[in-house]
C-alpha cells in the first residue's frame, strides 16, 4: 500500500474539496459585507386600544440596539411620559400615568442605531418604524330615570357623545358591575311585570359593544407572524342579554365581580328557609356553589380574585374563594368594613367603627402599620384609589349641627403620603349618592338623586335608592381632575352637569 | 489555589451533568445490541447516502440523548453495520434534533421562535451534508479505531461482498444467512465476541438477555465513563486557563460574534439539553446568528466529547467531522447575520 494511496482515501478527496468550496463561499459572503439594517420586530401596542391596565409597551428589536439612540429618537404624539428599561433586545416603556382615554397616538422611531455598528464606528440606521395605537373610549354606564329609560342600563360614550340603552324595557336594573375589559356589564334586575317583589332579582350580563382589541391581549403567532384571525376583532353588538343566575330557589341580594372577570360572588337567601343565607360562588361553566362561611354583611372580592372580604360580626373575615375551604384565611377584628382595594392589592381602605360613635378611615397596606386617614362623625360611603395610588378619592358625609339629623355628603381627595385632605365638592343633602373615578384618574362622576316626595305610593317599577325611596329624578355630574402626575395635589375644578338624567354612574374600565 | 478550585468545580459540574446522559446512551446502546435485530434495522434504513444521513439525523427523536449519550449509540450503530451516513448523521444531529432539546430551546427562546426553527433545520442540514461526505468512503477501516473497525468489518464487509456477488437476490440480506457462516467466528476479540453474542441473541431466553444487558452496560460505562472523566478534566482545565471573558472579548460584530460563540461552545462543553438557557444570557449583546452558531455547533463538538469520539474514530476522521461542521455552521450563521436578520 503506497503512502499516497493511504493519504488519498475517497473521503479525503471529497472532504478537502468541500472544505475548500466552503472557504471560498465564506470568503465571498464576507466580501459582500453586512447588508441588513436593524428593525423593530414587534410593538406590543401596535393597533391596539389600550386601557388603564396597560401600563407599559414592549418594543422588540431584531438586533441588540444602541440604547441611547433609541431613547433619543422615540416619539409618541401626543406625548405620553414614561420610563424606559431594557432587557436584551427588548425595551419596555412604562407610562408614568395612565394614558388619557379617548385619544389616538402616533408612535415613531427612526434614526436609531444598532449597538454593533456603533461600536465599530460605522453606525447603521435602522428601518424607520411607525405605528398607531389608541386608548379606549371614555364611557360610562348609569341607570336611567326618565320616561323610556327608567330603570334601564344606559351606556354613554363620552368620546363619541353617543348614548345607547343596553337593557330591554321589561327589566328594572337594581345594581351592576362592568367586566374588567368593559365588553360586558354584569347586572341584577327584576322583571317589570313582577310588581311585588323587589328582591326577586336575577343576574344577567349585557354586551356593551365597545372596548374590543384591548392591548393586553397579545395575539402573536408562531415565527412572530400575526395570526390572520383575531378572536377579539369583531366586537359583539351592544345589548345582548344573557341570564347568569335565576331566582327560582334563592333570592339574590348582593353580588360582586372579581377583578379578572372569572368569578362572581352572590349573597343569596333560600326562598323557603330564610335561615339559609350565605355567599355563593359562580364560575363560568360551573354550577353555583355555596361557600362555607358565617353569615356576613357587605363583601368585596380581593383584587387577586382568590378571596373575598366579608363584614362579619365585629370584624372583617377574609374567605378563600374555594368551595371546599374550611376556615377563613384571616380575620381582622379591628375593622368593620372593607371599602376598596388598590388595583395591585397592596393597599386597602377599611372603616373602623369607634366606640364613641365616630368612624375612622384606615389605609391598610401589605407592609407596615395601618394608617388612620381620618375620623368623622359622619359616614364614610366609598373610597377609590387613583391609578398612581397617590390620592384617595372618598365620598364622605359630615353631620350638620342642626336640630334635625342631617348629613351633608362631600367629595374629598386624600393625599396618601401626607394624609392631607382636600375637599373637592360639597353635594346637596341626599342619602344615596354614588361616585365613580375614571380609570385614567382624570374625572369623577357622581349623581344627585331627587327622591319622590309625594306620599302617594309610587308605581312598583319606579327606580329606587338603596334606602328604598322612590326616585323622582336624578342628575349626573362630572368633576374633571387634573392629571395626578402634572399636579400632585388635585386641583379644584367646577363640576359640570351632564345632560343625562340618571343615577349610579360607573365608568367602564 | 482558587484557580484549582474553579477547575475542580467545573470538572465536577461537567461530569455530574453528563454522566446520566452517558448512562442513558450506554443503556440504549445495550438495548440496541441485544433486543434489536440489526439486520432488520439495516434493511429498513435507506440505501441512498443522502437519505440515509437525513434519516440518521432524525433518529434522535427515538433516542433522546445529548452529546454525551449519543457517542455510545453511534458507536453501536456503526458496529452493528448501519450505513456510515446514518451513523454520522445521528452522531451530529441527535443531540439537537430530539424532543427534549427542542422543548428546552423553545422554552428559552419563546420570543425568538426563528432561533428554535433554524437550530433544528440547520443542524439537520449540516449533519446530512457531513454524513453524505462520509458516505463516499466505502472502506471505513482507515477511519475507525481498530476494535470498532474489526466489528464493523465483521458486520459490514461480508454483506457488501455477498451483495456484489449476487446483487439481484434480496433474500441474501436476511439475517439468518449470515448467522449460518461458521467461518466468521474465529477471531476471539472482545468486541467481535460482543457482536457475535448479539447476533445469537434472539434465540436466548429473556433472563439471559437481561443479564447480558447489564453486563454490557457496565462494561461500556466503565470504558466510556473513564474517557468522559478525562475529557471533563481537560475541558475544565481549558476553561480556567482561557477564561470566558477572553473568548467573548473577540467581539460583538456580525462576524466576530460568531467566531466567539463557536469557540465558547467548544470550550464550555455544556450539555445540549440546557445550552439554550446558557445562550439566552448572551442574547442581549450577541447577534442572533452567533447564538445560533453556539446552539448548532455546541452539540456537535465539545471538548469533553472529543475523548468519547476518539473511542470510535481515528483523529483524522474527527478533524474532518469538526472542520466540516464548523465551516458549515459558520457559513450558514454568517449568511443569517449578514443578509437576513
Amino acid at each position: 500500500m503506497s503512502v499516497s494511496r493511504k493519504f488519498l482515501q475517497p473521503l479525503d478527496r471529497v472532504a478537502l474539496t468541500l472544505m475548500l468550496v466552503l472557504s471560498v463561499l465564506i470568503g465571498l459572503l464576507l466580501l459582500q459585507g453586512d447588508g441588513v439594517a436593524p428593525q423593530v420586530r414587534d410593538f406590543s401596542w401596535d393597533g391596539k386600544a389600550i386601557g388603564a391596565e396597560d401600563t407599559a409597551f414592549i418594543l422588540n428589536f431584531s438586533r441588540p440596539m444602541d440604547t441611547k439612540s433609541v431613547e433619543e429618537n422615540l416619539q409618541i404624539d401626543p406625548p405620553l411620559p414614561g420610563k424606559i428599561s431594557w432587557a436584551g433586545r427588548r425595551m419596555a416603556y412604562t407610562l408614568l400615568t395612565p394614558a388619557p382615554y379617548g385619544n389616538s397616538y402616533q408612535f415613531n422611531l427612526h434614526s436609531a442605531k444598532d449597538r454593533l455598528s456603533v461600536a465599530e464606528n460605522s453606525p447603521k440606521v435602522m428601518q424607520p418604524f411607525s405605528s398607531r395605537f389608541r386608548t379606549r373610549d371614555r364611557a360610562f354606564v348609569y341607570l336611567g330615570v326618565e320616561e323610556d329609560e327608567q330603570g334601564r342600563l344606559v351606556l354613554y360614550n363620552l368620546s363619541q357623545q353617543q348614548k345607547t340603552i343596553l337593557t330591554p324595557r321589561d327589566l328594572v336594573v337594581v345594581d351592576f358591575k362592568p367586566y374588567p375589559d368593559g365588553q360586558k356589564v354584569l347586572f341584577s334586575a327584576t322583571e317589570r311585570t313582577n310588581s311585588q317583589d323587589l328582591l326577586s332579582s336575577q343576574l344577567y350580563t349585557v354586551t356593551t359593544g365597545i372596548n374590543s382589541d384591548s392591548g393586553t391581549q397579545m395575539t402573536q403567532g408562531f415565527l412572530g407572524l400575526r395570526l390572520p384571525f383575531d378572536a377579539t376583532a369583531n366586537p359583539e353588538p351592544p345589548g345582548k342579554i344573557n341570564l347568569i343566575l335565576d331566582n327560582k330557589e334563592y333570592q339574590n341580594l348582593k353580588f360582586d365581580l372579581s377583578a379578572d372577570g372569572q368569578k362572581i360572588v352572590v349573597q343569596r337567601v333560600n326562598q323557603q328557609n330564610p335561615g339559609e343565607f350565605g355567599l355563593w360562588l359562580l364560575q363560568e361553566n360551573k354550577k353555583p356553589q355555596q361557600l362555607n362561611s358565617q353569615p356576613g354583611g357587605d363583601f368585596v372580592i380581593t383584587p387577586d380574585s382568590a378571596s373575598v372580604a366579608v363584614a362579619q360580626g365585629e370584624g372583617v373575615g377574609i374567605l378563600p374563594l374555594q368551595t371546599d375551604a374550611e376556615k377563613p384565611l384571616d380575620f381582622l377584628p379591628e375593622y368593620g368594613m372593607v371599602l376598596n382595594f388598590s388595583r395591585d392589592g397592596a393597599q386597602a381602605t377599611m372603616v373602623k367603627f369607634n366606640s364613641d360613635y365616630t368612624r375612622s378611615l384606615f389605609l391598610v397596606t401589605s407592609q407596615g402599620e395601618p394608617q388612620e386617614l381620618l375620623r368623622t362623625t359622619g359616614s364614610i360611603k366609598s373610597c377609590q384609589f387613583d391609578p398612581l395610588r397617590q390620592n384617595l378619592y372618598c365620598l364622605l358625609t359630615q353631620l350638620l349641627e342642626k336640630e334635625e339629623y342631617e348629613e351633608q355628603p362631600y367629595l374629598v381627595a386624600i393625599d396618601l403620603k401626607t394624609g392631607n385632605q382636600k375637599p373637592l365638592v360639597i353635594l346637596p343633602d341626599q342619602r344615596d349618592v354614588q361616585m365613580s373615578l375614571a380609570p385614567d384618574g382624570l374625572a369623577v362622576l357622581f349623581d344627585q338623586v331627587v327622591a319622590a316626595t309625594d306620599a302617594v305610593n309610587p308605581a312598583a317599577d319606579v327606580p329606587r335608592t338603596s334606602d328604598g325611596e322612590a326616585i323622582a329624578t336624578s342628575r349626573l355630574w362630572l368633576l374633571p381632575l387634573l392629571s395626578p402626575a402634572s399636579s400632585p395635589q388635585p386641583t379644584q375644578m367646577q363640576p359640570e352637569q351632564l345632560p343625562l338624567p340618571g343615577f349610579h354612574p360607573r365608568w367602564l374600565p | 489555589m482558587s484557580q484549582f478550585n474553579n477547575a475542580f468545580t467545573l470538572f465536577l459540574s461537567l461530569l455530574v451533568e453528563a454522566m446520566p446522559f452517558l448512562l442513558l446512551g450506554v443503556l440504549l446502546s445495550s438495548v440496541l445490541l441485544l433486543f434489536i435485530d440489526e439486520q432488520q434495522l439495516i434493511t429498513k434504513l435507506p440505501k441512498n447516502p443522502l437519505l440515509g444521513a437525513l434519516v440518521g439525523s432524525m433518529i434522535g427523536f427515538l433516542f433522546p440523548v445529548c452529546e454525551c449519550g449519543n457517542v455510545p449509540v453511534a458507536r453501536r450503530l456503526l458496529m452493528q453495520g448501519v450505513p456510515t451516513p446514518v451513523a454520522i448523521g445521528f452522531l451530529l444531529a441527535a443531540p439537537t434534533v430530539n424532543p427534549i432539546v427542542i422543548w428546552a430551546t423553545w422554552t428559552a427562546f419563546r420570543d425568538q421562535p426563528e432561533i428554535v426553527v433554524l437550530r433544528i433545520l440547520l443542524s439537520l442540514v449540516i449533519a446530512t451534508i457531513v454524513g453524505w461526505v462520509f458516505s463516499v468512503q466505502k472502506d471505513l477501516k482507515p477511519l475507525l479505531q481498530p476494535a470498532i473497525a474489526k466489528s464493523w468489518e465483521y458486520n459490514f464487509v461480508p454483506k457488501q461482498e455477498l451483495k456484489k456477488a449476487t446483487p439481484t437476490s434480496p433474500l441474501l440480506q436476511s439475517g439468518t444467512f449470515l448467522l449460518n457462516q461458521p467461518g466468521q467466528m474465529v477471531r476471539m476479540d472482545a468486541t467481535v465476541l460482543q457482536a457475535s453474542l448479539a447476533a445469537t441473541a434472539p434465540n436466548k431466553p429473556l433472563s439471559d438477555r437481561l443479564r447480558l444487558l447489564v453486563d454490557n452496560t457496565i462494561q461500556e460505562l466503565r470504558e466510556l465513563g473513564a474517557v468522559l472523566v478525562f475529557g471533563s478534566a481537560i475541558a475544565a482545565f481549558i476553561q480556567v486557563a482561557v477564561p470566558r471573558e477572553v473568548i467573548l472579548s473577540l467581539g460583538y460584530g456580525p462576524v466576530t460574534s460568531i467566531i466567539a460563540m463557536m469557540i465558547l461552545a467548544a470550550v464550555v462543553s455544556i450539555c445540549s439539553t440546557v445550552d439554550s438557557f446558557f445562550a439566552l444570557s448572551f442574547s442581549a449583546t450577541f447577534t442572533s446568528g452567533s447564538l445560533l452558531a453556539f446552539l448548532i455547533f455546541g452539540p456537535m463538538i465539545d471538548l469533553k466529547a472529543i475523548g468519547l469520539m476518539l473511542s470510535i474514530f481515528k483523529p483524522k476522521a474527527i478533524i474532518y467531522l469538526f472542520a466540516l461542521a464548523a465551516q458549515l455552521t459558520f457559513l450558514f450563521t454568517l449568511f443569517i447575520n449578514l443578509q437576513i436578520i
